[in-house]
């Protein structure tokens, strides 16, 4: 078997009687990508600060590339961080900048000003040599700061929420650079962010962080199709909850508001299961092969360019909000009575996480 | 065209611009002036302070001055005192702010506080204060006591301006320089010193300008035989009154000028701050 890049077992850490990281493992294949998804206070940055070394864990093994870290103090660990805010040293140059971690390895000037240059042209920072941090723009400090952590030549590359500091035009364009620079280095890298829209598009595969605990990995796809938990199946897009009991034939599931719904046959196992619909699985009206019909109201309805947004009042009182394409020629008004549909294989089953409140409506 | 309310602020703009400025001038006259006045009169050839300008000028009470051993061994102590109290209170300042502002811990205010007290306590207090503690300790050695005087008076201030200058110095700027290799000592060396050097030196300019100046500690601490030139001053003042006071504040204010320029040409004190902390 072929050492794991990154691999986490059962780490814990705790900050007085709050665990930050509750049991947290996770294996990066050499030279993949993962990104570690969680909403704020989820434990992702504690763990990200771990694996660099600066926290030391409670409980549990940390290894970069087979060596065991947890105990080794961050300067010798020889990991790449660039920093959410960059952390790009305002008293020096880019070049200085980036020779920084090559000098502190004694590496001679001649090699530097080579790996520099090449940094520089991978980065796409020729010419900016000797400007200071602050005649920079936000992308190119960003990519200062890459290349910085990737003149070390890291064994692991870390990356900090890489592009929440940049305004929301711009980080389209750079998460594509970003992407294509990390593909070309080919280095293991863990990315944390609580955006899935940068997970999804960064990363080969997605951890999702919950509550110091990794509750699922997998691609992109996986995580979003077969979500393995409710907190899952929300994080990722939007998704309807129904809490309910799963008949004995384990082909109907009725909802604590008395709706049935008919599944194809589930393996998924577990005593606490609800059903998880994705909204845009919702036909309005249904077409053929949806088993399911619901009855609802129009409540009323959201023009979003390229989509409508129709609030539907359940019977139940519950809204629950569907995306119908704009040039649908029939556009329901407010206070239309509406059937939607939904596929038996649209109609997920998904454990519940015992922490999160059942009655909860999660629509979105 | 524009409406009468709008000229009215335009009119009200006006007045304040007026108005700062000035205060402006009027402040820096009042600043400034004193100074500017007894430089002119360190040059006048009476003997008495007479009516402004002077009429006649000379150099006397500059040879007054440096006839005079009282004075010219004050200036000497003077300038090695504050050296000395300098260097001491600098770099154990600067280094207690390194530490408080990254510590944690409980009682980290109450820290800190310490350090800054000395800076509400009456002068006279700490004088005698330090007198007893010296005699207490068997230092009877009046530059000894001096210098531990104003170590105690200098470090709120290089206390103080370090911690100015650390405020908002993000932590990632240390660990940025320690995940690329650097075992943290090293790190404080490349990244946080030279990131508070314009506190560090301001810090250090003070010192030595208050130093320089002392004369209520200095009045308990010095003794017949080693005085400062602030406590030859005072004590030629009380036996006879002339211009040579004059001519030793105008050396006074020279050698704080001197100082000053000095230290700015010596580590680009304007260019650090001209740019801000993290240009």
């Amino acid at each position: 078997m072929a050492t794991a890049g990154l691999e986490l077992q059962n780490v814990v850490k705790r900050f007085g009687a709050v665990a930050a990281v509750d049991g947290a493992s996770l294996t990066v294949a050499t030279g993949e990508i993962v990104a570690l998804l969680g909403p704020s206070g989820c434990g992702k940055t504690t763990t990200l600060r771990l694996v660099a070394g600066f926290e030391t864990p409670d409980a549990g093994s940390i290894a970069i590339a087979g060596a065991d870290v947890a105990r080794q103090p961050a300067f010798r660990r020889g990991i790449g961080l660039v920093f959410q805010d960059y952390a790009l040293f305002p008293h020096k140059t880019v070049a200085q900048n980036i020779d920084y971690g090559m000098r502190l390895r004694g590496i001679a000037a001649d090699a530097r000003a080579e790996r520099r240059a090449e940094l520089l042209r991978l980065t796409r920072l020729e010419g900016l040599d000797d400007r200071r941090p602050a005649a920079l723009s936000g992308g190119q400090q960003q990519r200062v700061a890459l290349a910085r952590a990737l003149a070390i030549s890291p064994k692991l590359l870390l990356l900090d929420e890489p592009l929440s500091n940049l305004d929301a035009k711009l980080r389209e364009a750079l998460r594509i650079e970003l992407r294509e620079i990390l593909s070309t280095v080919g280095a293991t890298t863990l990315i944390v962010t609580h955006d899935q829209s940068e997970a999804i598009g960064l990363a080969d595969r997605i951890a999702v962080m919950n509550r110091g605990r990794i509750e699922q990995v997998g691609d992109a796809r996986q995580v979003y199709e077969q979500p393995a938990t409710r907190f899952v199946a929300e994080f990722m897009g939007h998704s309807i909850w129904f809490s309910g009991r799963l008949g004995e034939d384990r082909t109907t599931f009725v909802t604590d508001d008395d709706l049935l719904f008919r599944l194809e046959a589930s393996k998924t196992a577990g005593t606490r299961l609800g059903l998880c619909i994705r909204p845009e699985h919702v036909h309005m009206p249904p077409r053929e092969g949806d088993a399911n019909r619901v009855s609802a109201v129009v409540d009323r309805v959201d023009f979003l360019g390229a989509e409508l947004i129709v609030a539907c009042r359940l019977d139940s009182g519950r809204v629950v909000r569907i995306p119908i394409r704009s040039d649908d020629s029939s556009v329901p008004t407010p206070g239309d009575r509406v059937a939607l549909g939904i596929a038996p294989a649209r109609c997920r089953l998904v454990a519940d996480n015992p922490d999160l409140p059942a009655d909860s409506h999660h629509t979105n | 065209m524009t409406s009468p309310r709008a000229t009215a602020s335009i009119a009200a703009d006006r007045a304040a611009g007026a108005l700062f400025r000035v205060l402006l001038v009027g402040t820096v006259i009042f600043l400034l002036l004193p100074i500017v006045v007894s430089v002119f009169l360190s040059f006048d050839d009476r003997e008495y302070l007479g009516a402004f300008p002077p009429k006649n000028f000379s150099l006397r009470w500059y040879r007054g001055f440096l006839d005079n051993p009282a004075y010219l061994d004050g200036l000497k102590n003077s300038i090695k005192l504050a050296l000395v109290a300098t260097l001491v209170s600098t770099a154990a300042g600067s280094t207690a702010a390194f530490v408080l502002s990254e510590a944690r811990w409980r009682g980290r205010g109450f820290i800190e506080m310490l350090f800054l007290s000395p800076k509400f306590v009456p002068t006279v207090v700490i004088g005698f204060s330090i007198l007893g503690f010296a005699a207490a300790i068997n230092v009877f050695d009046p530059f000894t006591r001096l210098v531990m005087g104003h170590i105690v008076i200098t470090i709120p201030f290089t206390v103080r301006a370090t911690l100015a200058s650390l405020v908002g110095m993000r932590r990632s700027l240390t660990e940025a320089a320690i995940s690329l290799g650097a075992p943290p000592w090293r790190a404080f060396l490349d990244v946080t010193l030279p990131l508070a050097r314009t506190g560090v030196i301001a810090g250090a300019l003070m010192a030595f300008a208050l130093s320089f100046d002392e004369v209520a500690v200095s009045l308990f601490l010095s003794d017949a035989f080693t005085q400062t030139l602030p406590i030859a001053l005072v004590a030629e003042m009380r036996a006879n009154l002339n211009l040579t006071v004059a001519a030793v504040s105008t050396v006074f204010a020279a050698v704080t000028i001197l100082v000053v320029v000095l230290l700015d040409r010596l580590t680009g004190l304007d260019t650090v701050i001209g740019q801000g902390l993290y240009r």
